[in-house]
C-alpha cells in the first residue's frame, strides 16, 4: 500500500529596523531595513537585504499655501522600497525523486527516479518600487482624490523555467530575469450638485493603467519562446498561430499548397515561405489590459437615493477554452454555437465541420478574443420613509430598496461569439468558471 | 530651528529577532521528510528502485494509445475507424503536426526513462551493499532499456539527442546526434548487456530483461540498420546469428495453437521472449494495457447486442484495409489466422425482436440470449443464403468505418466492469514467432540462404495451419520471396505494434500506403518517414539548437 505524506517544513529568519521621522506635520520620513533568510534558497544565497525609504511633504501646511482658500489639502509623497519574495515551494534547491509503478509477474515493482532537478543557486526575488503620489482636496471637498505614479522593477524573478524534454526533466525553478511594471492610478470624487433642495449628485472615478514588460532574462535581452517570454512584453503573453480567415471557394490551389483545403482555417504565413511551421507563430496579445476604469454615480433627492456603477477593462486578450474544448466541429460531441463556414456561408470566422477530424487543424487560432468589456456592475434605488411615518408604524426607520447586480455586459466576446463572462481571474474562460449572473434584489430595511 | 528641535520628534523603532537555537546556519537548512532526495539512488534499496523505475517507461509505448498510434495507424493493413483521436497518423494530413500531444508525451517519458537508466549505469558501480553479480545484471538491464528507448526514439523521430550521462544541472543546450552515433550507442549498450543478463528464457522476476531479450533486440537493431544509410555488410548475418541463438539455446517453443498465444490465461507462455508487464492490481498497473480499447467495431448498437465486458469496447479506431482482409488474410482454408485474429460472431446479450440495419435479406430479427446475432462470413454471401440465417450477416460490401472484422488478440475480459480501461494483459514486445520471421528476413537478404529463410518462415506457417492442414501451409524455397515475407509478418503480427516500423525498415512505407491505403495515399510524402519533433522540445531548447524534421 502506498501511504502518502505532504509534510514539508520551511523556516525564515528575519531582522527588521525602522526609523520614523515627522517634523511639524510637514516633513515625514520613514526608513526601513529588513534582512531575511529563507530555508528555501541555496546555501550561499539564503539572505537578502530589503531597504526602503518613504518621504511625505504636506504642502498645504506650508505658509505659502495656507492662504489659498480653495486648497483644503495637498500632500506630496515619494518613496522607494525593496521587498523580497520567497514564492517558491520548499526543497527546490534539491534534486527529488518520484515514485513509479511497474510489476514483475504479479509482484509490484515500485521504483524511484529523478523528477525534479535541484537548483542550488536559488535566491530571493526582489521588487524595488519607486512611487510618487499626490493627495488632494479642493473647494471644501468638492474635488478630492489621489494620483499615484509608480515603477516596479522586479529582479531575480522566481519562476518555473520549462526545459527541453530530452534532458529528462520538464522544468526547473530559477531566478529567470527582470521585469518592469510602470503604472498610474488615479482616483477622485466630485460633488457635482449639492443643492439646497436636497438634490445631491456625486461621482467617483477610478482609472488604472499598468504596463508590464520583461526587461531581460537569464541570458540577457533574448526572447524565450519555450516559456513564452518576450522582451518588452508582459510575462503572460500568448504566442501562437494566427488565423487570417477561412480558405474560400476559388482559393483551392492556395489552400492545397498549404496542405489545407477550402473551408478550413487559413493560417497566417508570417515568413511567407509557403508552408506553416512553428516559425509562423506570432505574438497574439497578453492578459494585461491597456487600462481599466470605474465610474460610480450617486444621486439623492429628498427620500430617494439612486446609484449605479460602471466598470470596464480595455485592450487585453482572453483565451476562451470553450472555443477549444467544445468546438470539435466534427459532429460527435456537443458543440458551442459558432458561425461556421459552408459554401453558402462563406464566413471567415470558423471552419467547415468535418466528421473525420478530432478537432479543426490549428484550432488554437480560434481561442483568442479581445477581452474588452464594460459592465454595469450594479444599480441601487432606495426610498427612506419619513421618520414621522416610520414612527407611526412603530419603527425607528424604514427603507425600501431595489437593486440589480450586473444587469448589462458590453463585450464582443459575448455578443458575437456566444462567450460567457469575459472577466476572469484565471488565464482561461472555460467550463471551470462561473458564468455571469444577474441578481435582482428587493428589500426592506427596518429598525425598531 | 536648532538641532534639538529637529531630533525631538524622532522615533526609532528597532527590532532584532534572534532565535535561540544551535546556530542560524542550521536553522535555514532543509531536510527532506515526506519526499525522497536524489541520494537515495546510492543506497542498496534505492539502486533497485531506480532500476524498477527505468522499466516503468516501457508502458508509455507498449500497450499504450500513443504506441499503437505510432505503429499501426496509416499502414497498408490498417486505416481509419470512425472514432477517436490522432487521425493525422492515419491520414498523414495537417492533423499530424508538431503540436500533437502524443508526440511530446512519448518523447518526454522515454527521455525520463533514459535519464533514469543513465543514473543507474553511472552510479551503479559505486552502489553499496549490492552483490557484484546483481549489480552487473541490473546495470545490464538498464543498458538494455536505454538501447530500446533510443531505438524507439530513432525509428520514430530520426536523429535525436543522445544523452548517456545523468542530467545533473538544468540545461537547454540540446543537439541532434547522427543516426550512426545512435546505432553505435545502442549496439554498444546491448553488447555490454548480453553477457551480464540472466542466461535463461525467463527471469525469476518474470518480465526482467534476459539475455535472449537483449539478443532479440540487437537482432532487430541490426536488421533495421541493414536497410538504412548506416548499414554495414554484416548486419544481416549478425541478425540471423542472434536469432538462431535465441531460437536454439533457451528452450522457447511455438505453441501449437496460434490462438493460445493470446489466451488471457496463458500469458507467460513458452513463446514469449520479452513482455511489458501489466497486472490486475490497480496500484501498480498505472494506465494499464490499453490495446483492448481500439480495435472493436460498433456491435453495441446492433440488433440484439449491448456493450459488455466480454465483447469489449466498441471504440472502432482501427479498421483493417481491404488489402489486409482480402490479400493478407485471403487464404483461410489452411491458415487459421484469419479466424483466430478476427472476431466474426457476436452472441445476443440483449434478447428481443429488432429491425435489421446492415443485412437487407430480412427486415426483422428475433433473438434469445446467446443466439448468434451478428456474423461476418468474410466473403460476399448471397442475399438468398443470408435470408436463410436468423441473424444479421455483415458482408464486405457493408463494411464501414464502424463495422468490420475485429482484431481480438488484445480483448481483456478480466476487467472489473465494461467501462474499466486499464487492461491487465502483458504486452508482448518479442515473441518467438517474430524471431523466426526476423530470421527468415535476415536469411532472405543473404544470398544463398533462401532455404534457411524458407525453413524459418515455415516454422511460423506450420503452426498457423488448422489441425490436419498444417503440412499444406509449408512453402517451398521457390515460393519464398520478399512479398511472402511482408505478408507473413502482417498475418502473424497484425495489430502487434510493428507494421509501420516494418514498412519503414523496408523502405516501402510510401509505396505500400499509396497502393493499399486509399485514405492516406494522396497525402503521404517523404517527410512522413519521420514524426515531427515535439514543438516543446524545439521551443525549450536554446534558439536554433534543435531543428524540426524536414517538412513539418
Amino acid at each position: 500500500m502506498a501511504i502518502g505524506s505532504n509534510y514539508s517544513q520551511w523556516t525564515i529568519n528575519s531582522y527588521l529596523g525602522r526609523i520614523n521621522y515627522d517634523f511639524n506635520n510637514k516633513y515625514l520620513l520613514t526608513l526601513t531595513l529588513r534582512r531575511d533568510g529563507s530555508s528555501r534558497f541555496g546555501v550561499n544565497s539564503k539572505y537578502g537585504n530589503f531597504p526602503g525609504v518613504a518621504a511625505g511633504w504636506n504642502l498645504s501646511n506650508e505658509p505659502f499655501l495656507s492662504n489659498i482658500r480653495w486648497i483644503d489639502q495637498l500632500k506630496l509623497r515619494a518613496g522607494w522600497g525593496k521587498v523580497g519574495n520567497q514564492g517558491v515551494a520548499p526543497y527546490q534547491t534539491q534534486g527529488i525523486l518520484a515514485r513509479t509503478s511497474y510489476a514483475f509477474g504479479d509482484a509490484s515493482a515500485f521504483g524511484y527516479r529523478p523528477t525534479a532537478i535541484g537548483n542550488p543557486d536559488l535566491r530571493w526575488e526582489s521588487s524595488a518600487t519607486a512611487n510618487i503620489g499626490l493627495d488632494f482636496s479642493f473647494w471644501k471637498g468638492r474635488l478630492q482624490g489621489s494620483l499615484e505614479l509608480y515603477e516596479t522593477n522586479t529582479t531575480n524573478l522566481l519562476l518555473s523555467d520549462q526545459l527541453p524534454g530530452s534532458i529528462g526533466f520538464s522544468a526547473v525553478t530559477r531566478n529567470v530575469g527582470h521585469t518592469r511594471n510602470r503604472g498610474i492610478e488615479l482616483g477622485f470624487t466630485t460633488v457635482n450638485i449639492n443643492a439646497a433642495s436636497s438634490f445631491r449628485w456625486t461621482t467617483d472615478v477610478q482609472f488604472t493603467k499598468n504596463k508590464e514588460a520583461i526587461v531581460s532574462l537569464y541570458n540577457g535581452a533574448v526572447d524565450d519562446i519555450g516559456n513564452r517570454w518576450f522582451i518588452g512584453q508582459p510575462l503572460n503573453s500568448f504566442y501562437d498561430y494566427k488565423k487570417d480567415g477561412i480558405w474560400q471557394l476559388g482559393e483551392e490551389e492556395a489552400a492545397q499548397s498549404y496542405n489545407s483545403r477550402v473551408g478550413q482555417i487559413k493560417v497566417h504565413d508570417k515568413n511567407g515561405d509557403g508552408v506553416i511551421t512553428g516559425d509562423d507563430r506570432v505574438l497574439i496579445g497578453s492578459d494585461v489590459p491597456d487600462f481599466s476604469a470605474g465610474l460610480t454615480n450617486r444621486i439623492s433627492f429628498k427620500n430617494i437615493d439612486l446609484s449605479f456603477f460602471f466598470f470596464g477593462r480595455f485592450g487585453h486578450t482572453i483565451v476562451s477554452g470553450f472555443h477549444q474544448d467544445n468546438n470539435a466541429l466534427a459532429g460527435r460531441y456537443q458543440q458551442i454555437k459558432v458561425d461556421y463556414w459552408t459554401p453558402q456561408n462563406p464566413t471567415n470566422e470558423f471552419p467547415q465541420p468535418k466528421s473525420t477530424q478530432e478537432f479543426p487543424v490549428y484550432n488554437t487560432t480560434l481561442i483568442y478574443y479581445d477581452g474588452t468589456f464594460i459592465k454595469l456592475r450594479n444599480v441601487n434605488l432606495g426610498y427612506t420613509l419619513k421618520s414621522g411615518w416610520a414612527d407611526k408604524l412603530g419603527m425607528e426607520s424604514l427603507r425600501i430598496y431595489a437593486s440589480v447586480q450586473q444587469p448589462k455586459i458590453w463585450s464582443e466576446y459575448r455578443t458575437k461569439y456566444n462567450g460567457v463572462d469575459p472577466e476572469t481571474s484565471g488565464t482561461e474562460v472555460d467550463s471551470g468558471i462561473t458564468p455571469a449572473t444577474t441578481v435582482f434584489t428587493f428589500g426592506i430595511n427596518a429598525k425598531f | 530651528m536648532n538641532t534639538k528641535n529637529i531630533f525631538k520628534p524622532l522615533l526609532v523603532l528597532g527590532m532584532v529577532l534572534l532565535f535561540a537555537g544551535p546556530s542560524c546556519k542550521n536553522l535555514l537548512e532543509e531536510e527532506l521528510v515526506s519526499q525522497i532526495g536524489n541520494d537515495y539512488i546510492n543506497t542498496p534499496k534505492g539502486f533497485e528502485d531506480a532500476v524498477n523505475a527505468a522499466y516503468s517507461s516501457l508502458r508509455i509505448f507498449y500497450g499504450s494509445e500513443a504506441g499503437l498510434t505510432f505503429t499501426e495507424y496509416g499502414t497498408d493493413i490498417y486505416s481509419v475507424g470512425a472514432d477517436g483521436s490522432y487521425k493525422g497518423f492515419h491520414f498523414y494530413d495537417a492533423q499530424l503536426n508538431p503540436n500533437v500531444d502524443a508526440l511530446a508525451t512519448v518523447w518526454d517519458e522515454l527521455y525520463r526513462g533514459i535519464n533514469t537508466c543513465n543514473a543507474v549505469i553511472e552510479r551503479g558501480p559505486e552502489a553499496q551493499g549490492v552483490s557484484e553479480e546483481i549489480k552487473a545484471q541490473r546495470i545490464g538491464e538498464a543498458k538494455f532499456l536505454r538501447g530500446l528507448y533510443y531505438f524507439i526514439l530513432m525509428q520514430q523521430y530520426g536523429p535525436v539527442e543522445l544523452r548517456l550521462q545523468e542530467t545533473i544541472l538544468p540545461t537547454k543546450a540540446t543537439s541532434k546526434a547522427t543516426t550512426g552515433e545512435i546505432y553505435n550507442s545502442i549496439i554498444k549498450d546491448l553488447d555490454e548487456a548480453i553477457p551480464v543478463l540472466e542466461n535463461k528464457a525467463r527471469s525469476a522476476n518474470y518480465g526482467r530483461a534476459t539475455r535472449p531479450a537483449a539478443e532479440t533486440l540487437l537482432a532487430k537493431v541490426y536488421l533495421t540498420k541493414a536497410y538504412s544509410a548506416d548499414k554495414a555488410s554484416d548486419d544481416f548475418s549478425k541478425a540471423s546469428a542472434l536469432c538462431e541463438n535465441v531460437i536454439n539455446n533457451y528452450g522457447f517453443t511455438l505453441l501449437d495453437d496460434f490462438a493460445s498465444v493470446f489466451d488471457e490465461n496463458n500469458q507467460e507462455n513458452d513463446e514469449i521472449v520479452f513482455a511489458v508487464q501489466y497486472t490486475s492490481n490497480p496500484l501498480d498497473n498505472g494506465t494499464g494495457n490499453r490495446l483492448h480499447l481500439y480495435f472493436g467495431m460498433q456491435y453495441d448498437v446492433q440488433a440484439g447486442m449491448k456493450r459488455d465486458i466480454a465483447n469489449g469496447r466498441p471504440f472502432k479506431r482501427l479498421k483493417p484495409t481491404n488489402y489486409c482482409l482480402t490479400d493478407v488474410f485471403g487464404e483461410r482454408v489452411n491458415d487459421s489466422r484469419y479466424k483466430k485474429t478476427f472476431k466474426d460472431t457476436w452472441l445476443s446479450n440483449k434478447p428481443g425482436t429488432y429491425n435489421t440495419a446492415f443485412d437487407d435479406s430480412k427486415s426483422q430479427v428475433t433473438f434469445a440470449a446467446g443466439d448468434t446475432c451478428i456474423f461476418i462470413p468474410g466473403y460476399e454471401m448471397s442475399k438468398e443464403e443470408r435470408a436463410k440465417r436468423p441473424y444479421q450477416v455483415l458482408v464486405p460490401s457493408k463494411y464501414s468505418e464502424a463495422l468490420f472484422p475485429t482484431n481480438q488478440k488484445f480483448f481483456d475480459t478480466k476487467r472489473p466492469d465494461l467501462t474499466y480501461e486499464p487492461g491487465s494483459r502483458d504486452y508482448f514486445v518479442f515473441r518467438l514467432a517474430e524471431v523466426y520471421l526476423m530470421l527468415a528476413e535476415a536469411y532472405l537478404q543473404q544470398p544463398g540462404n533462401i532455404q534457411k529463410a524458407t525453413d524459418a518462415i515455415n516454422e511460423v506457417r506450420y503452426r498457423a495451419g488448422w489441425p490436419g492442414k498444417k503440412d499444406a501451409m509449408l512453402i517451398t524455397s521457390a515460393e519464398m520471396n520478399f512479398d511472402m515475407l511482408m505478408e507473413e509478418r502482417a498475418r502473424e503480427l497484425a495489430g502487434e505494434q510493428t507494421r509501420w516500423l516494418d514498412l519503414k525498415r523496408w523502405g516501402n512505407l510510401l509505396a505500400r500506403v499509396k497502393e493499399y491505403n486509399p485514405q492516406a495515399a494522396g497525402n503521404i510524402a517523404t517527410r512522413h518517414l519521420l514524426r515531427p519533433i515535439p514543438q516543446t522540445q524545439i521551443d525549450r531548447s536554446d534558439p536554433g539548437a534543435f531543428p524540426q524534421n524536414d517538412g513539418y
